[in-house]
């Protein structure tokens, strides 16, 4: 029996007496709804013959509860109805998504019937029951892949991860574990790391020594008449001087050394989260936003850097620091000591409650400033727009709200930090009023000197800033093990592509493709393409004709392997693309796509990118047979132009000239160009095609195109709809088959004969 | 390969005088009279249509889109009451199937781990726990007060009003709005 939910001990009975004992079980799926969407518990079950629809509501009753122990649950299925489907006549189940739900449909012969709906959660399990069911109704053994689960599963604990896609378990990730393995990369500077922290614990301890010496030690031992050192002021003076240079020098140096580190570090981290990234398939950055991106690049390494350099060696200072007043205070006086302590949660919970305000505050600025910076960035991106409609003022009045909003989250955030902590600050000076009273009550009893005293006053006020240090802590560690957590995640995911370990060199490419009964799916159920197959012999020259969105990129993108075949295979002169090291591949396969994207920097650059190494005189070549030479010629700077984010506006036309180039200059021996024309008008598009074909000779080209007059002079043609490719041949074979190519090129003459044009 | 050059100026409505819908093996079906068939290319019986709302946020019941099991366009409904009583009721129960979207009452707690957050509510439907990647990314803001919440399997539910949610509640999400 397959359970691709398992079946809980009670539903055994309830399963028996529907007549449906567990041996005749051959599937059982557990739904969330039923078939009027409502939510129960809901389980579906294929025998040999049927498929049965078991509705019920399970019920969570706590036994009798016996004082002192803990209450014990029972779980009973109430059973309300079952229907019944018959295997024979159907003929497949599908799921259909709908908005908010989906929907579980069995199809027969002539009509299609809905079984149940489900929501989201159950969306994979049910798509699994289909696939399952494809064979079961064939009767067919369910093969051995579809048996196993393939949930996403922590591999330690068993949980199945919230997301499938980000492998995070939250039960299992660890901080301890986390920062363990974030060490190796404070290690590298280990020298640095404790000389830093060495200076910081001397720096530490001279502070705690020296209200010792400058307060109690200087009452009671230097002014006292009683006192050892009574009238050498200026010894005392002179430690006590000495003491504050010693420790002023120990923090410039702590300062220079840790500002060095920290640049050092959080530039190691950057280049690390950089190139993770860099590593990745182009699937990685499809699925998530490219802002989003930037700010993991540098606000991860930056909070890291912060816990790291600013956070952890603080954190171990203070502590010290702390467990050290606390020492020095007990072996000095432990009533006073004991009082003093009373203090100390105060001074803890009413840090809390400003942090926890101020946080809420900060959170709320940083989400109005972005929503303004989006309005602002928004309307001038489009104020072609904004002119045409002549929504001028409609749009500042939209800037001015944000603006505004903005402006008085800053007021209310400013206005408390001016009275919240001014307040704060008197009610801890406050608490140091208990010392100051019962202290002085026992220096009347004569139980305390009055050096003594001031000693604890000036200790208590230094436990002040490690509670704080210890409150702002516990946030933003929680930012920094996030930002790591997020580091790790990067750094651990494996490319989807990744080349081979022992690829097959290819020093010379003759420039014959071939593909195998290829498909591909981006998403799991959904092929994008199914199953096709062609060959194109070196030199030749083959066109792809098909609707937007049929797939015909997606096999140029298959080639030059940004994605890799589900099934089939591609091969470049025999070889499987997968074999190849991608040093060869790039450097026989060159492609100019339909999105064409110009690095800033200047022209020759851009042009450059795709061999550093290229002369002169190659570019102007190049430019010129890519139809780029005229255009950069008429530009005051010339091949020197600075193009780009923020500099000269190119056309589209013009900047895929520009990517022509770059591909002509790298001079493979097969070329890709998809779509590459469209932007430029007719007559250019001639002039261009026409030195291109000069120039592949003897290469292979792939032509993707939309208007059939780009394709002339393709030796063959295929035809792709829907993923699949349901024709090829030569513009004559496939004009006589009357097919889709034909249509399309009906539609295509008729435009130009009814603009009055003969082609 | 057909091209779409039947693009007409005017919207195809349907209207209770050509279209009756009914509900069949769980479906919502359409029927069209013999007069409605105004469009090339549409067929007399539905068995399974799709309902859409064309502006979900702002009209429940008014200008729904009435799709083919392969999502083409057959026909748009102006205002769902136009229809008869008992058609009406078939429409918006296919209408609360497909959007279904809990409505949540009571936030019991938010818990950040990691990136995700795990929230423990009450539904009018009862309690629920789920799960949210990227929390503020997740929370949709229909209006001031209106929120659409979708979780990492892609269920969604709803906050019809935060200022109706107890004050200790809207606080536990106030952060993220």
């Amino acid at each position: 029996m397959l359970e691709i939910n398992r079946i809980p001990r009670e539903m055994y009975p309830v399963f028996e007496e529907a007549g449906l004992p567990i041996d005749r079980i051959r599937i059982a799926m557990r739904l969330d709804m039923d078939a009027d969407a409502v939510r129960c518990d809901h389980w579906l079950l294929v025998t040999d013959e049927e498929m049965v629809l078991l509705s019920g509501i399970r019920l969570i009753r706590p036994r009798r509860h016996r004082p002192g122990r803990t209450p014990h649950l029972t779980v009973v299925y109430q059973h309300l109805n079952d229907r019944r489907y018959p295997l024979s006549g159907c003929t497949r189940l599908s799921v259909e998504d709908l908005i908010g739900t989906s929907r579980l449909i069995a199809s027969y012969e002539n009509e299609d019937v809905l079984l149940s709906y489900l929501t989201a959660s159950c969306r994979n399990n049910a798509s699994r029951l289909v696939k399952c069911m494809e064979f079961v109704l064939r009767g067919e053994e369910i093969p051995e892949h579809l048996q196993k689960r393939d949930r996403a599963v922590c591999p330690k604990c068993g949980t199945p991860y919230p997301d499938p896609h980000r492998r995070v378990c939250p039960a299992c990730s660890g901080k301890g574990k986390l920062i363990r393995r974030m060490l190796p990369f404070i290690m590298r500077y280990k020298f640095a790391v404790l000389l830093t922290l060495l200076t910081l614990i001397l720096s530490s301890g001279l502070s705690v020594l020296s209200p010792y010496i400058s307060s109690g030690f200087y009452y009671d031992q230097v002014l006292d008449e009683a006192g050892e050192f009574y009238g050498q002021l200026l010894l005392v003076i002179g430690i006590i001087a000495a003491v504050r240079v010693l420790s002023l020098l120990v923090n410039l140096l702590t300062g220079v050394i840790s500002s060095s580190l920290s640049a050092r570090i959080v530039y190691d981290l950057k280049k690390t989260i950089f190139s993770s990234i860099q590593r990745l398939s182009l699937s990685f950055f499809t699925n998530r936003q490219t802002g989003g991106l930037m700010t993991q690049v540098n606000g991860d390494a930056n909070s890291i850097y912060w816990f790291f350099v600013d956070g952890l060696p603080y954190l171990l200072v203070n502590l010290t620091q702390c467990i050290a007043i606390l020492i020095i205070m007990f072996t000095m006086q432990v009533s006073l000591t004991a009082v003093s302590m009373c203090v100390v949660p105060v001074v803890a919970m009413t840090f809390l409650a400003l942090m926890r305000r101020m946080r809420k505050y900060h959170a709320k600025r940083y989400a109005r400033r972005r929503s303004m910076n989006a309005t602002l960035s928004d309307s001038l991106t489009g104020i072609r727009v904004v002119k045409a409609f002549a929504k001028e003022e409609a749009e500042t009045e939209r800037f001015n709200q944000r603006s505004r909003a903005l402006a008085d989250i800053e007021q209310k955030t400013s206005l408390f930090h001016n009275i919240a902590f001014p307040a704060a600050s008197f009610i801890l000076s406050l608490s140091s009023l208990i010392v100051w009273a019962f202290g002085g009550w026992m220096v009347i009893q004569g139980q305390l000197s009055y050096g003594l005293l001031l000693t604890f006053v000036s200790y208590v006020g230094m436990i002040y800033s490690p509670i704080n240090f210890f409150v702002d802590m516990i946030y933003t560690a929680t930012d920094c093990l996030n930002a790591m957590q997020r580091l790790f995640e990067v750094m651990d995911m494996t490319p989807d592509v990744k080349e081979s370990d022992s690829p097959t060199p290819l020093p010379e490419c003759r420039g014959e493709v071939c593909f195998e009964n290829v498909s591909f799916s981006y998403e799991k159920n959904r092929k994008i393409i199914d199953g096709v197959s062609f060959t194109v012999a070196p030199g030749q020259m083959l066109g792809i004709v098909g609707h937007t969105g049929a797939g015909k990129s997606t096999l140029a993108n298959l080639l030059i392997r940004l994605y890799d075949a589900g099934e089939g295979c591609i091969r470049i002169d025999g070889i499987d693309v997968r074999d190849l090291a991608f040093s060869d591949l790039r450097r026989h396969v060159a492609i100019v796509s339909q999105e064409t994207y110009l690095f800033s920097g200047t022209v020759l650059e851009n042009i450059r990118y795709a061999r550093p190494d290229a002369t002169y005189e190659e570019v102007l070549r190049a430019a010129h047979i890519a139809g780029a030479h005229d255009f950069i010629s008429r530009m005051p700077d010339g091949y020197d132009t600075k193009v780009g984010f923020g500099h000269q506006d190119l056309s589209g036309g013009e900047r895929q000239r520009i990517s022509i180039a770059r591909a002509v200059l790298r001079d493979p021996q097969i070329l890709i160009l998809d779509e590459a024309t469209a932007a430029m008008d007719t007559e250019t598009e001639r002039k261009i095609q026409a030195a291109i074909e000069r120039l592949t000779e003897n290469r292979t080209t792939i032509v993707i195109a939309h208007r059939l007059s780009t394709l002339r002079n393709a030796d063959r043609l295929i035809v792709i709809e829907n993923g699949k490719m349901p024709e090829s041949g030569t513009h004559a074979e496939l004009i006589r088959q009357k097919g889709l190519y034909y249509k399309l090129y009906m539609l295509q003459m008729e435009a130009l004969k009814s603009a009055g044009i003969q082609a | 390969m057909e091209t779409s050059n039947d693009f007409s100026l005017a919207l195809p409505y349907l209207t209770p005088a050509c279209a009756t819908f009914s509900e069949r093996n769980g479906f919502l079906s359409l029927h069209l009279s013999d007069g409605a068939q105004q469009q090339e290319g549409l067929l007399q019986d539905y068995p399974r249509v799709l309902l859409h709302r064309s502006f979900p946020f702002e009209f429940a019941e008014a200008y729904i889109s009435v799709l083919d099991p392969e999502q083409k366009e057959i026909g748009m409904i102006r205002e769902i009451s136009l229809f008869p009583e008992e058609q009406a009721q078939a429409l918006r129960r296919e209408l609360a199937r497909r959007y279904y979207a809990p409505k949540i009452v009571r936030i019991h707690q938010v818990k950040e781990r990691f990136g995700f957050s795990h929230w423990r509510v009450s539904t009018e439907e009862g309690p629920l726990s789920f799960t949210l990647k990227d929390t503020y990314r997740s929370l949709l803001r229909i209006s001031d007060t209106r929120l659409l919440v979708t979780d990492v399997n892609g269920n969604r539910y709803e906050i019809p009003d935060t200022e109706a949610l107890p004050r200790r509640d809207f606080r536990r999400i106030e952060l993220y709005l």
